[in-house]
């Protein structure tokens, strides 16, 4: 037998037909289907109209990537910010993150109450925790920063798209389709408002309950400075917003491996290793100012808020760096997942 | 006499190996010491060996001084010098980073381990002139001799001293007898050391400086200072030992040893001592001094308080020379950086800058500055030092040099030089009440009260966190307490009082000072500070007036705190007599109202003086700035220029340039109709390991068609649809979806449904939010999903409402099947769609299948069930190993080639219920009406059919239609696919 592919067809093409009729093939529960696919194309008629119409020789008005595209179809209402939230929101462990995190400050408060009281060490951060809700916010901060909130940020971040890998519902999203930047884009924005609003969380319901629990007395700082409340929140909001810019460094490299792995696992994984491996590089002195590039290096010089003149020079350096090394990741993300085969 | 402070308990660099006195540059080990300045880091070191007179004990052996010469390279111009000299207990390395800064601002630097210190010879005489004094005039010679000093005359270098402690004295001593020096500047070091090892505080008559105290003889030994000074240059006393035995002097001269253990074990210093400490005493030389003076003493040391260096600035400023003092914050028992210079380290660059190179007045330099002491970030400091745990994340406490501090500033010293001078501070009488009380000093002066621990630089602060609590014992202390303050009093000097004081004994010794005592708070002793003040000669019984300075602080008590003089019997660092005795201590009221005389600085020329950040702001990290904004601009270019690569890529395909390789539908691309729904052109995929997955794939999916895309296992059937879809980038070839190209993320991927490879849902979404979730994903309308419609497809029924984690594989693909069909896409692309479905599933999916395509819609599906494709589809394309190998209409594929006739007969006739009746007659054959398959145009009449007839000869079957009068329209020998199939693939 010859190869058919070297043949021009016999068969006539088919005609646009537009809704040929089909009752000839109905049977039994199709019928709905049947009455359907009768009136579907009344706005659209397949093959024909105005997307049909710019394909053809002289309608080269759109870009090919935007061409076509079915009636009410344009790509930067694809993926909206607010459908990917939908998307992420109703998640086991977008609730179990946030319920944990609004259970941290009850451990502590309850960890305080069942202490024997002992403060006999020192009058750092811990002993002055339960001086009011502002400190207790600030111990909360305190003993986050160092894993807590890069994990959570690394999770919110890098679970996102790698995710939608493993269920394998990312190629049915890109052949919606969502163009791949924009789908990224959605992602990322979505992933850093709900890492703000987790470490927001976090921060104010330490607050409320230290205040509930201890009283809405001034911060006081381990230095022993007072700050009036106003004058202490204003520090805790900045020394938060710059543990978030901070931790951008993590978010940004979780996102990056989040592109290149269908195992969310791996994307929280590596970016808490990459924690484990810069606290440790940090250690060591013989790297000198080398260490200023690490992304946890600077990750406690919000300290330096808690004192009457504010030291802002490591906090401008640190987040510098966090920035930098955030941009880089993320850069690296569109670059790569806008080559990537999809196979998942 | 500094001992090791922070600064110096930094181990000191190796001392670099001997080297001969024409021994060039060597870079010292000390030079990537951290703090210093790349200028200082950079600057030549030059070791030598300095041959100075023999020990008296050794006169045969020569004594060479160790020495470093810093000089800035670069350049062969003469440069004014500066020696820097040591303190106690260290040797020349402590000089070397501040060496190396002076060397870099352009002197040349000579640093030396004095003769018993470090790397040098000898033993140590205490400054003495023959010796150390000696030494030093011998370096100056040395300086005069090199040819990058510079010189004032021959032989007579422009050359400056500084010093701290041992070394500051030595400075003084050597400005006072060598003309040759231009400057000196001596750190908290002392006037008189005989009176200041064994002070009897009373006020200077006839001074009206602000710590005029003279030390009246015989005073109180500070026993603790001498032993432990003693016995850090290794000696000790030795029971049994009466002489200098050799062992127990260490590096002490044997004079100098023998007269220290003496007045250790006596409490009183001797002739023989005194003697010696006279002579190496600045206050000798002072007269010879007439060059400037630059003075710092420390308030916070009991060793060489305040007063020192107000006797020396005193002197030099009666006899019209140059001084200016500063009272810094350290001292022996706080921070002794710098050499002792600590906060005053930029006076001291000024000083010199100004005396031996530029000649210029350091622009608003004053007279006399004196910090004034915040007691509360003291207290701070001393709390979160001891807070601080190992281990412990990095407490950014504020360290003093940032903080502002807050400065007394005159234009001169006040009170000294007379009328044209700087007018003294004033000296404002603050009323005393208290009754006589009686003070025991109990015999062998145990218990004894605890102010300050001797050099205990560390622990000072923690020692002012206890409070004034161990300076006061019950029984042996006497108090006078003032009103309450109406304003804050900055106190700057040493207050003076009047006291009777009565004696079991012929003599007293009392130590006096004043508290701070704060509304309602704990006692402040400021510094940890007590004068000693010891009289004799006194009648037992009689009262005997006694004027006593207070030791010299700079002190703010708070308005609303009161003072307190305090007069105690025993100090935990004095020496005290060890026979028991009875004071009684009163106030003397002859003239006027008691009260304490204190010297007032006026709260006016108390300025504030920011710390490091000086310049104002942060400093920003220009270099991260810049690297950021770099990256930031590559981004926003780079993203345009990708993206242009891409649209490169997917060139406008308006009219498809279509080789031969096209199966059906090319006729309508010739044609002005509109463009078939799928246009698969020479596709091609090729792996890294050159293997070709898929090999130049083309086919053309039709309006109204349903084909089935077929192949064994590894064909590239769904590398060809990932393919189709842009999720995987084609090596070659291209796929036109209604005449678009397809790169990833088309538009025109939304006329296009998809299901491959199984389905992709959100699991924790219930059946029917994943169906609204992805048509959200698209940004169209809600009312053109049709979610209704394809939830009637998919037939969950109630399920719909639940999580998709809990459905079973078949309800996962038909709630797939349904998303694929969201919005009624043009073509709909489908992946083995029957897997997970039971039979009865299967067949209502064909019919879905066929009505769909059947609205002018196109179905590419691909399957494995060639029985189940035979009924489905319309057209079908086999492949091989990546290759299309048969494609065509169904009816062509199954009747082309040598039919057997195993598959029967193919028969189209014009009535098609009369033909099966008579073909039904035949014996042994199957007749049975063929799946609608053909287009409606490819029927020559209404009422045509088409069957197909197994079991019977194709003649017979015509015979028996013709007979019956039934028109044939077409006869063509039927293969079932299946055959088809396998002889294609050639399995």
């Amino acid at each position: 037998m010859s190869d058919p592919s070297q043949q021009p067809s016999r068969q006539p093409s088919p005609r646009h037909e537009g809704a040929s009729p089909g009752a000839r093939h109905a049977s039994g529960g199709t019928d709905e289907l049947e009455h359907a696919l009768g009136s579907a194309p009344t706005g659209a008629e397949p093959g024909g109209g105005a997307d049909a119409a710019g394909a053809r020789p002289g309608g080269r008005r759109r870009g090919p990537a935007s061409a076509g595209g079915a009636q009410g179809y344009a790509p930067r209402r694809t993926l909206t910010l607010r459908a990917e939230a939908a998307r992420q929101v109703t998640r086991r462990r977008t609730v179990v993150t946030a319920v944990l995190l609004a259970l941290l400050p009850v451990l502590l408060v309850g960890a305080f109450a069942l202490g024997d009281g002992d403060t006999s060490g020192a009058p750092d951060f811990v002993q002055l925790a339960t001086e009011g809700g502002a400190n207790l916010a600030l111990f909360t901060l305190f003993v986050a920063t160092g894993f807590l909130i890069p994990l959570v940020v690394a999770l919110l971040c890098g679970d996102p798209l790698s995710s939608e890998a493993s269920w394998s519902s990312l190629r049915y999203l890109l052949v919606s389709p969502v163009p791949r930047r924009r789908l990224l884009r959605s992602k990322l924005v979505v992933a850093l408002v709900s890492s703000v609003i987790a470490v927001a969380e976090l921060m104010v319901v330490a607050y409320l309950l230290g205040t509930l629990v201890y009283g809405a007395d001034p911060l006081v700082s381990p230095g022993g400075d007072a700050f009036d409340l106003g004058e202490g929140l204003w520090r805790l909001g900045v020394a938060t917003a710059y543990v978030l810019v901070s931790t951008a460094a993590f978010g940004g490299f979780a996102f990056l491996v989040g592109t290149r792995s269908d195992a969310p696992l791996a994307a929280v994984g590596s970016a808490v290793l990459l924690v484990v491996i810069s606290t440790v590089l940090d250690q060591i002195q013989a790297l000198g100012d080398l260490r200023e590039a690490l992304p946890t290096h600077f990750q406690y010089a919000w300290v330096g808020l808690f004192q009457p003149d504010p030291a802002w020079d490591d906090l401008l350096t640190g987040s510098l760096w966090a920035l930098l090394w955030a941009v880089v990741a993320i850069r690296l993300a569109f670059w790569s997942f806008g080559r990537k085969d999809v196979l998942s | 006499m500094l001992l090791p402070g922070p600064a110096a308990a930094v181990p000191p660099a190796a001392p670099a190996p001997e080297a001969s006195a024409s021994a060039g540059a060597t870079p010292s080990a000390g030079a990537t010491a951290d703090g210093l300045s790349e200028d200082a880091a950079a600057v030549d070191v030059e070791v030598l060996q300095v041959p100075v007179g023999a020990e008296p004990t050794a006169p045969d052996d020569e004594v060479a001084l160790d020495v470093a010469v810093y000089r800035a390279p670069g350049g062969t111009d003469r440069r004014p010098a500066v020696l820097l000299a040591h303190g106690f207990l260290s040797d020349r390395t402590d000089r070397d980073a501040q060496a190396r800064e002076l060397a870099a601002e352009g002197f040349v630097v000579l640093t030396w381990s004095a003769r018993g210190f470090g790397e040098s010879g000898g033993l140590v005489h205490l400054d003495a002139p023959d010796f150390e004094v000696a030494d030093a005039r011998a370096l100056v010679d040395l300086l005069a001799e090199r040819r990058d000093v510079l010189l004032d005359a021959t032989g007579d270098p422009r050359v400056g001293v500084a010093g701290g402690s041992y070394g500051g004295a030595l400075a003084l001593l050597l400005a006072g007898t060598d003309d040759r020096v231009d400057a000196a500047a001596a750190a908290i070091t002392w006037h008189d050391l005989a009176g200041a090892l064994a002070p009897s505080a009373v006020p200077a008559v006839g001074a009206s400086t602000p710590a005029a105290v003279e030390d009246t003889e015989p005073g109180v030994l500070k026993r603790a200072w001498v032993t432990q000074l003693a016995a850090a240059r290794g000696a000790v006393p030795v029971a049994g030992v009466g002489g200098p035995g050799g062992a127990s002097c260490g590096s002490l001269a044997p004079d100098v040893c023998t007269a220290y253990l003496d007045a250790i074990a006596t409490g009183e210093v001797g002739e023989d001592l005194a003697d010696l400490l006279r002579a190496s005493s600045p206050a000798t030389v002072l007269d010879g001094v007439d060059v400037p003076v630059l003075l710092v003493q420390g308030q916070q040391d009991s060793l060489f308080p305040l007063s020192e260096a107000d006797a020396t600035a005193r002197r030099l400023a009666e006899a019209g020379t140059d001084v200016r003092v500063r009272w810094i914050a350290g001292g022996h028992d706080g921070d002794t950086s710098g050499g002792g210079f600590s906060t005053a380290e930029d006076d001291l660059f000024a000083f010199l800058d100004e005396t031996l190179a530029s000649g210029d007045a350091a622009e608003g330099a004053p007279g006399f500055a004196a910090d004034v002491p915040d007691d509360d970030s003291l207290l701070d400091q001393a709390l979160s030092g001891a807070a601080q745990q190992p281990g412990a994340p990095p407490v950014a406490g504020p360290t003093p040099d940032e903080e502002d501090r807050e400065v007394l500033e005159l234009p001169g010293y006040p009170g000294a030089g007379g009328d044209a001078g700087t007018p003294p501070l004033e000296v404002r009488d603050v009323p005393l009440v208290g009754d006589v009380q009686q003070v025991l000093s109990p015999a062998g002066g145990t218990p004894s009260a605890l102010t300050t621990l001797p050099g205990a630089g560390a622990l000072g602060g923690g020692l002012a966190a206890l409070g004034a609590g161990l300076a006061v014992l019950p029984g042996q202390s006497a108090t006078f307490d003032s009103a309450e303050l109406e304003d804050d009093v900055l106190v700057a000097g040493a207050p003076t009082v009047r006291l009777v004081v009565t004696s079991t004994a012929s003599d007293a010794t009392l130590f006096t000072s004043l508290l701070e005592v704060p509304s309602g708070g704990q006692a402040v002793l400021p510094r940890q500070l007590v004068s000693p003040v010891r009289l004799t000669g006194l009648v037992p019984g009689e009262p005997a007036r006694v004027d006593v300075a207070l030791p010299a602080v700079v002190h703010r008590f708070a308005a609303g705190s009161t003072m307190r003089l305090l007069v105690s019997s025993t100090d935990q660092g004095y020496a005290v007599p060890q026979d028991g005795r009875l004071y009684g201590v009163a106030l003397a009221a002859e003239d006027a109202a008691p009260a304490v005389g204190v010297p007032v600085a006026p709260a006016d020329d108390v300025v504030l003086v920011s710390g490091e950040t000086e310049d104002g702001g942060v400093e920003v990290p220009w270099g991260l700035v810049i690297a950021l904004g770099v990256v930031l601009l590559l981004s926003a270019l780079l993203g345009p220029v990708s993206r242009r690569v891409d649209a490169r890529r997917a060139a406008p395909a308006t009219v498809p340039a279509l080789g031969p390789g096209v199966l059906a539908g090319a006729a309508s691309l010739e044609g002005d109709g509109p463009p078939p729904p799928l246009v698969v052109d020479g596709l091609a995929l090729v792996y890294a390991s050159g293997l070709r997955a898929v090999d130049g794939v083309s086919f053309t999916v039709g309006r109204g068609q349903v084909v089935g895309l077929l192949g064994p296992n590894g064909a590239g059937k769904t590398s060809t649809l990932r393919m189709v879809l842009g999720l995987v980038h084609p090596t070659e070839g291209r796929t036109l979806v209604l005449g678009h190209e397809v790169v990833p993320g088309s538009a025109v991927l939304s006329q296009v449904g998809a299901f491959v490879e199984g389905p992709g849902l959100l699991p924790h979404a219930t059946g029917i939010a994943n169906l609204r979730l992805a048509w959200q994903a698209t940004g169209r309308p809600l009312e053109d999903a049709r979610i209704d419609e394809v939830l009637e497809i998919a037939a969950l029924g109630d399920a719909v409402h639940r999580p998709v984690r809990g459905y079973s594989q078949g309800m996962r693909a038909r709630i797939a099947i349904a998303q694929a069909m969201l919005g009624l896409p043009d073509l709909l692309v489908l992946d083995e769609p029957t897997n997970g479905l039971d039979p009865p599933q299967i067949r209502a999916l064909r019919d879905v299948l066929r009505g769909y395509a059947s609205s002018g819609r196109a179905v590419l599906v691909s399957s494995h069930l060639l029985a189940e494709v035979e009924m489905t589809c319309t057209h079908a394309v086999i492949m091989r190993r990546g290759q299309v190998v048969a494609g065509g209409s169904l009816e062509e594929l199954t009747s082309g080639g040598a039919g057997d006739g195993a598959g029967g007969t193919a028969v189209v006739v014009d009535d098609v219920e009369r033909a099966r009746a008579v073909l039904s007659r035949l014996p042994g054959a199957g007749v049975e009406r063929t799946a609608e398959r053909a287009e409606p145009s490819d029927r020559p009449a209404p009422g045509d059919g088409e069957l197909t007839v197994t079991g019977a000869e194709p003649e017979d079957v015509v015979r028996v239609l013709v007979e019956a009068g039934v028109a044939v329209h077409r006869v063509a020998p039927r293969r079932r696919l299946e055959e088809v199939f396998l002889e294609v693939t050639g399995t």
